[in-house]
This record gives C-alpha cells, sequence and structure tokens, in this order.
C-alpha cells in the first residue's frame, strides 16, 4: 500500500467511524445483502451494484431498484428490517441496468420520482422493464419522511442528461451514482463514455462540491461493489463509504484528462481521425487512477477531442 | 463531426492523379505537398438556384432566388466570410436566412458576417438550448426556433427542416430542398455509401438508441417525397473505381440508397450484439467474438478491427442500459 491509499483508507475508517458513532448503533441482524450506513440509511446489494434505501417510522425511500429480481431481493431485504411500507421509488438517472424492476414496489403503491430529462428518455427509448414515473422534477426535489430526508439535485448533464445527486438527511450522506465511487478516484468503469457529457463535467463537480460543503456533507456513498487491494496483497470489496474528500479526487481525474487533451491539441498531437496520440501523452498523472488501464484512454480522450471541435 | 474517413487518405493519397489547378490559383490545395486533388474550398451548382459550398472535409449549401438567399451551416469563422464572398460571386442577392443543421460548433461557427447583414438565424429548439447552455462566441445563437417542423419560403424556392428526434447530436435536422427536391444530410450518412466504416467508434455524439427510428422515419420521407438525390454534408468515404481501394471521394451529391444502407448499417450492427448476448456471450467479451467472427468486416468500408471493437463495446452498453 503507499503512502496516498494508506491516507484513503484512514479516511475512510475515520468517515466509517465517524458515521457509527454519530447515531444509533445498527440493528443486530441485517440480510446478507444489506449494509448499514447510519440510522435509518443503509445500501442494499446486487449483482456488483448497490443501492440507498432510508428506512423511517413512516415508511421507506428506495432508490435504483436495478432489475426485477434483484428488486425482489431488495423488497424482501427491507423487509426483514421493518415492517413499513416502501412509500418512494427514486431513480438516480435512466440507465436500465439501474432503474429496471420497480414494479416489485409500485405493486404496493409506492411512487416512482425521476429527473424531468429521465421521463423524457424513458418515453423515447422505452423499456417494458422501467416503469414510468409519477413524479418528475427540475432542479430540486425533497422527500421527507417520518423525520428523515432524501434530497434530490439535477446539476445538469454529467453521467447522461440527467443524472441526481442523492442527499440523505440528517445523515449528511451524499450518493452519486456511477461518477464518484469508493474508495478512491478511478478510471470510469467504462471506457465507452458517451453518456459523459464533458460540457458540463467541471460545472457539475464544482456545484456538487459547493453543494458538499454547504449542507455538511460527511461522506459519500458508493453505488457500486468493486475488488479493491486490502492492503496485504489481496484483494477485498470496496467499502461502502468514502470521505468527501473523494468528490474533488475524482473531479481531479476528469481535470486530467481536459488538460492532456487540450495539450495534445495546442501541440498538435491529435490523430486525422481526432484521436490524441497516446506515444506523445504523459501517463504518469492517470496512473494513480483505480483500475487505470492505459488501452482505455484513448477511448476516453477522443471523447473530449470531441468536446473541444463539437462543443458537446 | 466530419462523418468521413479522412484516415483513409493516408494510405492511398499518393496514388491518386494530380489534378492542375492553375485556372484557380488563389484557392490553396485541401491537403498541399499530397496528390490530392482538392482545392481548400469550392462552390458547386446542383441545381437551378442550389449551390454546395465546401471548406475542407465540411460541406454546406445555399439557395439563390431573386427575392434572396438562403444559406444553411456557416461552418467556422474562417469558412463563413469566404462562403459570403462566393455568394456575392453569384447574386448580389442579401442572404436573408441562415439554418442550422444541429449544434456542433464545427459546422455552426461563423455566422457573423451573415448576421452582420441582417440575416436571420434558424435552429431546431434543442440546439438553441444546446449553444445556450455551452456557449461560443463564434456562434451565432438563433432567433427563430421550432420543434419538429419549419419552412422557409423565399422567392421560388423553399427549404425545409425536419426534426426526427436524436440521431447524431440531440438536434440534428435534415433538410429537403424544392423544387430541386434534393435532401441535405449531415454527419449521419454521406454519399455514395452508407456502409463506412465509422470516423469516430466511440461515437460520442450519437444515438445508437434511436438511430433505427431516427432513419425509418427519414426513409419514409424520401419515399413519400420521391428524394432520389442526397447532398453530403462532408466529404466522403467509398472505394476507388479503378483500383476498389477505400479512398475519398467529394460526396457531393449521390442516390438517395445511402439512407437506406445506413438504416441497414446500424440495425446490423445493433442487432449483432444483441444476438451474441443471447447467445450468452459474457458482456467483455462481445467485442472480440464478433471480430474474431469478421462480422461485417466485408461489408463496411475502411472496416479496421480496432474500430469495431470499439463500436461493439459501445453497442453492448446500448442493450443493457439503454444508452
Amino acid at each position: 500500500m503507499n503512502a496516498s491509499s494508506t491516507r484513503h483508507a484512514l479516511a475512510g475508517l475515520l468517515a466509517a467511524w465517524l458515521l457509527a458513532g454519530c447515531g444509533p448503533s445498527a440493528p443486530p441482524t441485517l440480510p446478507a445483502n444489506t449494509e448499514w450506513v447510519a440510522d435509518g440509511v443503509y445500501l442494499f446489494q446486487s449483482g456488483g451494484h448497490r443501492s440507498l434505501f432510508l428506512v423511517t417510522d413512516a415508511g421507506v425511500i428506495v432508490t435504483d431498484p436495478l432489475n426485477a429480481e434483484a428488486a425482489a431481493d431488495y423488497r424482501d431485504a427491507i423487509a426483514a428490517i421493518t415492517d413499513q411500507p416502501v412509500k418512494f421509488v427514486v431513480y438516480s438517472h435512466y440507465h436500465w441496468d439501474r432503474v429496471s424492476g420497480a414494479e416489485v414496489f409500485t405493486a404496493q403503491g409506492a411512487k416512482v420520482i425521476a429527473q424531468a430529462r429521465c421521463a423524457e428518455r424513458f418515453r423515447d427509448n422505452p423499456n417494458p422493464a422501467v416503469v414510468m414515473p409519477d413524479i418528475t422534477f427540475d432542479d430540486r426535489y425533497e422527500i421527507s419522511l417520518g423525520g428523515k430526508t432524501l434530497d434530490l439535485y439535477y446539476l445538469g448533464p454529467s453521467h447522461g442528461d440527467c443524472l441526481t445527486v442523492f442527499l440523505a438527511r440528517p445523515a449528511g450522506l451524499m450518493q452519486i451514482v456511477a461518477l464518484v465511487e469508493p474508495p478512491r478516484a478511478a478510471f470510469p468503469a467504462n471506457p465507452n463514455v458517451p453518456y459523459v457529457r464533458p460540457h458540463n463535467l467541471r460545472q457539475f463537480f464544482t456545484a456538487v462540491e459547493a453543494l458538499a460543503e454547504r449542507e455538511g456533507v460527511t461522506a459519500i456513498l458508493a453505488s457500486r461493489v468493486k475488488l479493491v487491494d486490502d492492503g496485504a496483497g489481496g484483494r477485498q470489496p470496496s467499502p461502502p463509504t468514502a470521505p468527501i474528500s473523494l468528490i474533488a479526487d475524482q473531479a481531479r481525474f476528469w481535470n486530467v484528462i481536459y488538460a492532456a487533451v487540450e495539450t495534445a491539441r495546442a501541440e498538435g498531437h491529435v490523430g486525422i481521425d481526432s484521436f490524441v496520440k497516446l506515444k506523445t501523452i504523459d501517463l504518469a498523472p492517470f496512473e494513480p487512477f483505480d483500475g487505470y488501464r492505459k488501452e482505455d484512454l484513448p477511448i476516453i480522450m477522443r471523447r473530449f477531442v470531441g468536446f473541444y471541435d463539437m462543443g458537446r | 463531426m466530419p462523418l468521413l474517413y479522412i484516415a483513409l487518405t493516408t494510405v492511398l493519397m499518393l496514388s491518386l492523379p494530380f489534378a492542375a489547378q492553375a485556372e484557380e490559383a488563389e484557392v490553396p490545395l485541401l491537403m498541399p505537398g499530397t496528390k490530392m486533388p482538392f482545392k481548400l474550398w469550392e462552390t458547386e451548382q446542383v441545381a437551378d438556384g442550389v449551390y454546395t459550398f465546401r471548406y475542407s472535409f465540411y460541406r454546406t449549401m445555399f439557395i439563390v432566388t431573386d427575392d434572396g438567399v438562403i444559406a444553411t451551416d456557416p461552418l467556422s469563422p474562417e469558412a463563413g466570410p469566404i462562403m459570403r464572398e462566393e455568394i456575392r460571386k453569384i447574386t448580389d442577392q442579401p442572404v436573408k436566412f441562415i439554418a442550422y443543421t444541429h449544434s456542433h460548433w464545427d459546422h455552426v461557427s461563423g455566422g457573423q458576417v451573415f448576421k452582420d447583414e441582417g440575416a436571420t438565424f434558424i435552429a431546431q429548439e434543442r440546439c438553441a438550448a444546446n449553444l445556450v447552455e455551452n456557449p461560443r462566441p463564434s456562434v451565432v445563437t438563433p432567433d427563430i426556433t421550432y420543434d419538429d417542423y419549419y419552412k422557409i419560403e423565399l422567392g421560388d424556392q423553399s427549404l425545409e427542416m425536419f426534426y426526427f428526434g436524436p440521431s447524431h447530436d440531440n438536434c440534428l435536422v435534415v433538410m429537403l430542398v424544392n423544387p430541386a427536391n434534393l435532401l441535405f444530410l449531415v454527419d449521419i450518412a454521406n454519399p455514395p455509401n452508407g456502409w463506412t466504416m465509422f470516423y469516430n467508434p466511440a461515437i460520442s455524439e450519437d444515438r445508437p438508441w434511436h438511430m433505427v427510428r431516427f432513419f425509418t422515419q427519414l426513409q419514409n420521407l424520401v419515399e413519400e417525397r420521391n428524394v432520389e438525390t442526397v447532398i453530403g454534408g462532408h466529404m466522403s468515404g467509398s472505394f476507388d473505381p479503378v483500383t476498389n481501394r477505400p479512398t475519398i471521394v467529394k460526396g457531393t451529391t449521390g442516390p438517395a440508397t445511402v439512407v437506406t444502407e445506413r438504416l441497414e448499417f446500424w440495425t446490423a450492427i445493433i442487432d449483432a450484439a444483441r444476438a451474441e448476448l443471447a447467445a450468452g456471450t459474457a458482456p467483455e467479451e462481445v467485442p472480440d467474438r464478433i471480430v474474431e467472427k469478421g462480422l461485417l468486416a466485408d461489408k463496411i468500408i475502411g472496416y479496421d478491427p480496432k474500430k469495431m471493437r470499439i463500436l461493439m463495446r459501445r453497442m453492448t452498453s446500448l442493450a443493457l442500459t439503454g444508452e
């Protein structure tokens, strides 16, 4: 483990300790596919995904149901924790692998909430497995139930056109699905990033950092489970939380991409087919990021060449 | 974004015949030092009152009437003023309208010279939103916006704009010029052939999730209006008729069959990824399996296995996430 990862690990432990110390302790028994992260705040796991849910005395708020099979497990996991009904299902964005299967909850009367552009996409590109939203919002929506709140913030295009930032209060926990993942800043899981929107990414991260500071956010919640170094030469599942500094770290990754592409263009190192000539690039700034894959860099950078050429 | 496959030229340009440009020596060559016979810019008449203007690999068009001129994309700050001069060589009429095909800066920059003479700028409403969300000083923002259809009538000519939903960009429109009945397509398909390999296989600004529906609607338009000829927004990749090797061609106009071919192209690559997934192949292995099978290798002009892998990663993502 290098110094940087040691710092990250210690910060993660600190965040976990703070979370554990700030509220009631975890329920004595939890389903194996469920993690407790703070008073009433849980993560459900399935197929490498994590979905946030809030348990209150007045009902449950569920986010991303993933798919029909996972959603049935999701429902059972919730039932093992509380008798309260699921009142709301919230979609983080429009990708089907996160938002299919809500029927198991809507059949119980839950309402589905999504950002307006997500709803537009579901109409344009329907999938029978995706339940259409009952409620849409533009920039902000607040779901308050039994003394707990899930705030929804839309900060412009980022990962797709409608990704919504989740803020669980009063726990002060933020989840930014697919874009910011514990434990460390990383390469995108899928290098084919046409749904990463370079024209607004810097503004998005600036807005997220300002929001986190304003709302006193203490930690970032994971939306994925991946295998990471355990510090002893082995691999272990990635943790459910990370310190809030992870947002700045992930923003730094994208800024490294912007800078590399800008430099390549200025120095004439963009090929005739608009791919950056990789041999001209200093790879050192990229190598510390989790999941670094040299072979994926050209695909990622090509996206940003397009941004500088076309504005999109 | 250029849809053509410029890279093809690097291998083939030396074998092409050199065409002397003595009669228009003032126009620089597009690729000086090579034997590619293309000038940096060029104006061609393609029908009565209808002209194309190409600058570098980009092409736009303008329509001359006795009541003024309708022009489309001004292209760039370099190209716009040259285009204005080219129009002046043909007519003294003012440019009354500039109609944008989509919102990408590399097509719609450079309109100020037309704005200065009083032209009205027209764009699909999502294009206007894009240009507000992400402005660029050299792009004139539209005066008039529309949803799915707009028609400019001037003198004895008309220019119709059709929006069929997201395709390349989220606001690209196709344009129909009448009475010549010419279809102007930018970045989504280019004459003479719809089976060209993607210039950018990461297809940053293309929306595969809507392409089949887009081209189906476009195909319907072609049939309903009996369109036979398409004007291409770029120089294009195709086969050299002599050597049968991939090369660059002008692509100014070509048969409307390019629409059907591009519909077939999209359908084929999306279906290929879906079929491989349905056969039980793990998503991360789909691109390699398809390339190993040589799927569509003999059909796609300028086929490149590296680009095909990237394209198929994208198609796999489309099948799994909807994007």
